[in-house]
């Protein structure tokens, strides 16, 4: 387990995200699957940010995939997760799980383990 | 993603051509083109959800909600050590403060080598810096000790001041009757105490010690709601008039006992009786000035029922939710109605005159007075802090010219306008945090002077100091005068192109608008300088009138002895007289020692006592006056104290308690009441009402009027009663306490022991007078006018010199800089007288504007002076005619130097100068 390396909650989400869309993880979709599944608003400037931020601290890498060949296709970057991002994730959501545990709060959902 | 429908393509949505200008220049180069793509991908899908309207709307809110997160992206310093970076686990926030932080230590640490490297320029500032910023720091901490900071109460900015105001807007006192009914009656108040000050002769094991402190209602400690060190304070239910307790202050206890810890409970012994401690008050705690050492309740005496006996101030603490206003009119309400009730009684010695009351916050009672000039006195050190700062300015022009090949250089290699512009004034800021360093050291220095100077009557002189507000206010200043005049020669710098700078290496010219800033910061300062030298000369010519006034009285040849004697052994009239008797028989004939007298207030001494009056008319009916000053005298008073008499008789051993009532008048009571007439004969009684039943007392004499509060006081009308009538009569001021005067045939400094010992031999048991020369009366009164013009007086002459080195820095570079074409000058003929002359000419142009606005703007500004100056308007032509001589003169001697060096200028060698 990586010391100390613990992820602000935006970023955990944008790892979270990269992690779930797979080969799909580009910018907007990042953007998009985050405000479906959280509701929350997001700027797709944010999420550059973060992913700029987070490749830079080693969490994450991209790819640039070719063109797709369709009209208005375009080359995308695509993010993943890098060894340690995935150990960060783990580390991060590890953390909440065992906080959460136990607790009981009005609207809490129950946790998918 | 576009579909394609049979139909054909739908056209794309255009994106809002503002936002997308604003997003794509906000995010970073590698990414734009992607993010630019996501948006447009995102905005056809909205079209398709929602029309384009919406769409439009949403991607202008994507981008208004991208900027925060794409701008603090772009500010991290990019490109970092990967090291830092794997270090970095934090939250985004505090790597944006991180590159904050580094950028800042480089520009410091770029600051520093700057400076080391041109030492003799930083120490042109700082030193310029400290010594305006030292005299800042000092007259900041006087303002901030005693004005700004907060008296040592509970709340302090509750407590207000209840006075009884009688004619003339004076304010007087409140009698103990009077005060329990106000306060009954009154709801403005939560708490309100009334106190008068008081003395008494402590025996100690080693002899006697006179004590000043306060006689108060039981309620005054919980007014000013500052608990006590040990024991406890006066309260309202179990302390009552005449009770033997005491409460010491903490110099006292700490002073006379030695901090004893067991002092409460302890007796004390006075002269007049004992009194048990009850509490010790904690230290930095006084009322209402430093010098009361002690707090008792309010003495047992013969008078303090009288409603006419006005003896106590009062103190109160508003009620919650009442303004000043509000109990400024509840309590006059409450006083006239308990003056209407006490009418029956005869006790109130006036119904009309005296019910109107001021509430006045306790704050300002005490230190009100110093606003005004603790507001001159800041004006005067910020303008020499102007004046400095236009100093540096053109000292860092002068000297950015200089390092302009240097600057044109960093500009040629990359760094951009804002960075060598925030690079120079780091370095200035950096030099002025230096000169306040030490000018901070400067201050203590001025500082202890300012306190020796200050008149004793500064309230608070003894709070002053450098406290960590001053700390602040002196970094604050360094902070912004280093911008502002870093930002002059930053401006100047980032305006020159790099070319013409890189081709004329040092020679640099300043530029026209840098010529022009020169010139004006010049014209500033020296504007500045003269209004400074204005004003000092206004008050320099006050205080030389106000040292000519004649007070009345001789002020050299008279000493003055502050009497106290105590009741336990002067309770008698006879006792009292036995005392005065001896002493009159002692000192009298005595060699170097003319007249021996007696007063109970002294002209200014602080002390004085008024009372309305009414004269008799020729019908015999009662015309009342306004008030008088009065003083109880002695026989041979007047010949003691050097004033003439101008008619009629003085007073006599004669004028006795069975002898007809009489009285001594000063000219001006004449003048007065009787004017063109003589009064002698005439008859007036103390009081104001038309039915009152006063004694009268007939005028025998007229003695001429003295001064009676100050230099700058105006004639009063002065009653002058025999002391053997007055107590019996009244019932107050026995005489017990008061000032014995002597005239003296030499200095009256000599007699000085020689009076000593001889009241000690008339009583030893009286502990050591206090004595003082007419001298030294005068000077006490003239301590404020002194301080004052003592201060201006050196601001300006500070104000001046910097000034003036300003003026020589520019002429000297003037000339450096011309040096080449002055050498052509010569070589072509002209004399050196010539050059001389030019130079000389063109620093008077730079002084003559300076000198015209300075002289302009100070008719208008010493308006603000008027209520300081005596016997000199605010546009005395003399004044300004010396002030102007003056700076002209100086402002000559600071060009002659380099005229002179211009003169000296060897062709040869300036023409081969490059």
């Amino acid at each position: 387990m990586p010391k100390g390396r613990f992820l602000a909650e935006f970023e955990l989400y944008v790892m979270l995200g990269v992690a779930g869309l797979g080969e799909g993880a580009y910018g907007a979709a990042i953007r998009r699957a985050i405000r479906g599944r959280t509701g929350r608003p997001v700027s797709i400037g944010a999420v550059y940010a973060t992913v700029s931020r987070l490749e830079e601290k080693g969490l994450l890498s991209h790819a640039v995939s070719e063109p797709r060949p369709v009209p208005g296709g375009r080359a995308r970057k695509i993010y993943a997760l890098t060894p340690a991002g995935e150990a960060a994730v783990a580390h991060s959501t590890n953390m909440i799980r065992r906080m959460v545990e136990g607790v009981e709060l009005d609207g809490l959902e129950a946790w998918a383990p | 993603m576009s579909a394609s429908s049979p139909a054909g393509r739908r056209a794309r949505t255009r994106p809002p051509r503002l936002a997308r200008a604003l997003i794509a220049r906000l995010v970073w180069s590698e990414d734009r083109a992607f993010l630019l793509a996501d948006l447009d991908e995102e905005l056809e899908q909205m079209a398709a959800e929602r029309g384009p309207r919406a769409a439009r709307r949403w991607y202008r809110a994507q981008t208004l909600r991208s900027v925060l997160p794409l701008a603090r992206r772009r500010l991290s310093a990019p490109g970092r050590r990967p090291r830092a970076a794997a270090r970095d686990a934090a939250p985004h926030r505090s790597e944006d403060s991180m590159s904050w932080l580094q950028r800042f230590s480089q520009d410091v640490r770029h600051a520093a080598r700057a400076v080391r490297r041109s030492p003799r320029y930083a120490a042109a500032v700082i030193v310029t810096f400290a010594l305006a910023s030292g005299a800042n720091i000092a007259v900041f901490s006087v303002v901030n000790s005693v004005l700004l900071r907060p008296l040592p109460y509970a709340a302090p900015d509750e407590l207000v001041m209840v006075h009884r105001v009688t004619d003339y807007g004076i304010e007087s006192g409140v009698s103990l009757p009077d005060f329990r009914d106000w306060r009954a009656a009154s709801t403005s108040f939560a708490r309100w105490a009334g106190y008068s000050g008081s003395g008494r002769t402590y025996l100690g094991p080693d002899g006697a010690e006179r004590w000043r402190g306060v006689e108060a209602t039981g309620e005054l400690f919980e007014v000013l709601g500052v608990p006590p060190l040990a024991g406890r304070a006066l309260q309202s239910g179990s302390d009552h008039v005449g009770d033997p307790v005491i409460v010491l202050g903490h110099g006292l206890w700490t002073r006379r006992f030695g901090a004893d810890p067991d002092i409460v409970g302890r007796s004390i012994r006075f002269e007049d009786g004992t009194a048990t401690v009850i509490g010790v008050m904690p230290a930095g705690f006084y009322f209402p000035t430093p010098d009361e050492e002690y707090w008792m309740p309010i003495a047992e005496s013969p008078y303090i029922d009288q409603r006419g006996a006005w003896l106590l101030q009062t103190i109160g603490r508003l009620a919650p939710g009442v303004t000043l206003e509000a109990a400024q009119t509840e309590v006059g309400t409450v006083a006239r109605r308990v003056a209407e009730a006490a009418d029956g009684t005869a006790e109130s010695p006036c119904r009309t005159t005296c019910t109107e009351v001021s509430v006045e916050s306790r704050h300002e009672a005490y230190v009100g007075d110093t606003r005004r000039l603790f507001a001159i006195l800041l004006g005067a050190v910020g303008l020499v802090l102007a004046i400095a700062c236009a100093n540096i300015a053109n000292l860092g022009l002068t000297h950015a010219t200089g390092r302009s090949r240097e600057l044109a250089v960093r500009a040629a290699l990359g760094a951009g306008r804002g960075r060598l512009s925030r690079q120079l004034i780091a370095e200035h800021v950096l030099l002025a945090l230096g000169g306040a360093l030490v000018g901070l050291l400067l201050s203590f220095a001025v500082l202890r002077g300012l306190v020796a100077l200050g008149p004793d009557d500064l309230p608070r002189l003894g709070e002053v100091g450098i406290d960590w507000t001053a700390l602040g206010y002196a970094m604050l200043v360094a902070l912004v005068c280093g911008v502002v005049f870093g930002a002059v020669p930053a401006l100047s710098a980032s305006r020159a192109s790099i070319g013409p700078a890189l081709k004329d290496a040092d020679r640099g010219s300043v530029g026209r608008t840098g010529r022009r800033t020169l010139r004006l910061l010049i014209t500033t300062q020296v504007s500045l300088a003269v209004l400074l030298v204005l004003g000092a000369g206004l008050l320099v010519q006050s205080f030389l009138h106000l040292s000519e006034v004649r007070p009345g009285f001789d002020t050299r040849h008279v000493l003055a002895v502050h009497i106290d004697l105590p009741e336990s052994r002067y309770g008698t009239p006879e006792a009292t007289e036995g005392f005065y008797g001896s002493a009159r028989g002692r000192l009298v004939g005595r060699s170097g020692i003319e007249a021996v007298g007696f007063t109970t207030h002294l002209p200014f001494s602080g002390s004085r006592i008024q009372a309305s009056y009414t004269t008799e008319s020729a019908t015999g009916e009662r015309t009342p006056g306004s008030d008088l000053e009065l003083e109880v005298v002695g026989e041979g008073y007047f010949e003691s104290v050097g004033i003439p008499r101008l008619a009629g008789r003085d007073i006599s051993r004669e004028d006795g308690p069975d002898a007809p009532l009489v009285a001594v008048v000063n000219q001006r009571f004449a003048e007065l009441r009787w004017p063109g007439r003589n009064p002698i004969g005439r008859r007036f009684a103390l009081d104001d009402s038309a039915d009152a039943d006063t004694p009268w007392h007939e005028i025998v004499g007229v003695v001429g009027t003295t001064l009676k509060r100050g230099m700058d006081d105006e004639p009063r009308p002065v009653a002058y009663f025999p002391r053997r009538q007055f107590q019996p009569t009244y019932g107050l001021m026995s005489g017990r306490s008061g000032y014995l005067t002597l005239r003296t045939t030499g200095a009256p400094a000599r007699v000085i022991s020689t009076v000593r010992s001889e009241l000690a031999a008339i009583d030893p048991a009286l502990p050591l007078p206090r004595i003082e020369t007419s001298a030294e009366l005068v000077s006490r009164s003239m301590a404020e006018p002194r301080f004052r013009t003592i201060l201006l007086g050196s601001f300006a002459g500070l104000a001046l010199l910097v000034a003036l080195l300003g003026v020589y820095g520019v002429m000297a570079f003037a000339v450096a800089r011309r040096t080449r074409e002055i050498g052509i000058r010569m070589a072509l003929g002209a004399s050196a007288r010539r050059i001389r002359g030019g130079v000389l000419r063109s620093g008077a142009s730079l002084l003559v504007a300076g000198l015209a606005i300075g002289l302009g703007g100070g008719l208008a500004a010493t308006r603000l002076l008027r209520s300081m100056l005596f016997g000199v308007s605010p546009s005395d032509p003399g004044t300004y005619a010396a002030a102007g001589a003056l700076v002209v003169l100086a402002g000559v001697a600071a060009c002659w130097l380099p005229a002179r060096r211009a003169s000296r200028v060897e062709p040869i060698t300036a023409l081969r100068e490059e």
